[in-house]
């Protein structure tokens, strides 16, 4: 009976799902005359977010600062692949000192709205969306960004498959020893698809494209897996950081700017992340003030 | 306060109610106005549980499933008291101005 709602249950923090979400679904079908709804559907997503949320800005302090910052990173990455877009189907000079301050600003701004949980978080979850995918897209639709569709998408795969594997519902915590294991793992892919790459991408502006993809579909797993599961979200922020470093030594060899960019990169990082936490600690000092 | 929060908490008034019989009991006070998804009841519930207003009273199990009954606290009697105070006062207003609105136009 849950599989009628398989996407809603994803949007839930893994201990609320087990714990609560068959509950739900029975009073979701109950409401809707045992009948699948697109409204029950929809209000079960919303409460998922929102729960996710909810969950993520109560608790220790502790708690609050990891939150803080895996959002932040989620933000950080968002960016990144926005840029890894931009550089692809620009120059890289061209999208220096314009580009970045925009999106940054637009983004940081998304996830204030989203973790204020106010009457604008539909629309900063559909700017987060539409970011998150807009590279996915890209990576389908665009030549400039996959010069070789028979290495980018089996790139595309390796991610998803690592970040997949990274994934175990049946554990409710992450111990130190499978996070271990992930870290190995996603420093293990990334190397040895950076190697892949390099050794089969001859051609300098090929390899650079090819790179490019590479980091944009680690980045893709990063946001998707900052949304869904912290385990998988760390997988894909080692392998995106590789990614991102070979990104940004590729660039460095051919481009001299991209030093700019990579160190913009680093600053947007400290400052994301430092908005995103203030975010939380407001969110945390306004909850039981105006939750209704 | 909003509708739907407000009328959740009316319809625990009575009795520890579970999530479906409080959808059904708050359509049926509003006379069908407030139609609550399972997705905005249970938030409303669970922001209504983080300030006290309301609490899990027991729980069954039905067809294999935990099924929570709650019910509204004193704190959650007291914030009612408010919001109909206020809804009071918004009514005399209301009133006010359609009576002097009324008094304007047969003079």
């Amino acid at each position: 009976m849950t599989n009628r709602y398989r996407l809603a249950r994803l949007a839930y923090p893994v201990d609320y799902r087990d714990a609560h979400f068959g509950e739900l679904v029975a009073t979701a079908n109950e409401l809707s005359n045992d009948r699948w709804s697109l409204r029950q559907a929809w209000s079960l997503l919303r409460h998922g977010l929102d729960s996710r949320c909810r969950l993520a800005t109560s608790g220790s302090l502790q708690s609050v600062w990891r939150s803080g910052i895996r959002l932040g990173l989620m933000v950080l990455m968002t960016v990144n692949v926005l840029l890894t877009v931009a550089v692809g189907a620009t120059a890289a000079d061209s999208i220096v000192g314009t580009l970045p301050n925009i999106i940054e600003i637009t983004l940081a701004l998304a996830a204030v709205g989203f973790l204020a949980g106010n009457m604008r978080k539909s629309a900063t979850v559909a700017t987060a969306l539409v970011a998150a995918f807009t590279p996915l897209v890209a990576m389908l639709v665009r030549p400039v960004l996959t010069p070789d569709p028979a290495i980018a998408i089996p790139l595309l795969a390796a991610t998803i498959a690592l970040c997949w594997w990274a994934t175990d519902p049946a554990t409710q915590a992450p111990s130190m020893a499978r996070a271990g294991r992930v870290l190995a793992t996603g420093i293990g892919a990334a190397v040895g698809l950076a190697a892949v790459v390099w050794v089969v991408s001859l051609d300098t502006d090929q390899a650079l494209s090819v790179v490019l993809s590479l980091t944009a579909a680690a980045l893709i797993a990063i946001i998707i897996g900052s949304f869904f599961e912290p385990r998988l979200a760390a997988a894909g922020a080692v392998y995106a950081g590789l990614a991102a470093a070979g990104r940004s030594t590729s660039v460095a060899l051919f481009q001299p700017s991209s030093l700019v960019v990579a160190t913009e990169l680093l600053f947007l990082a400290v400052v994301t992340c430092a908005v995103v936490f203030a975010a939380v600690l407001v969110r945390r000092g306004t909850t039981r003030v105006s939750a209704l | 306060m909003r509708p739907a929060t407000y009328y959740i908490l009316a319809s625990l008034a009575g009795e520890p109610l579970h999530g479906y019989a409080i959808a059904q009991r708050a359509g049926e006070l509003s006379d069908g106005a407030v139609k609550i998804t399972a997705g905005t009841l249970y938030g409303a519930l669970d922001r209504l549980a983080d300030q006290g207003l309301v609490v899990v009273d027991h729980e069954e199990v039905v067809n294999g499933r935990n099924r929570r009954y709650y019910r509204i606290t004193d704190d959650g009697l007291h914030a009612m008291a408010e919001e109909l105070a206020s809804m009071r006062s918004a009514v005399a207003v209301g009133e006010a101005a359609i009576g002097q609105f009324k008094l304007g136009t047969v003079l």
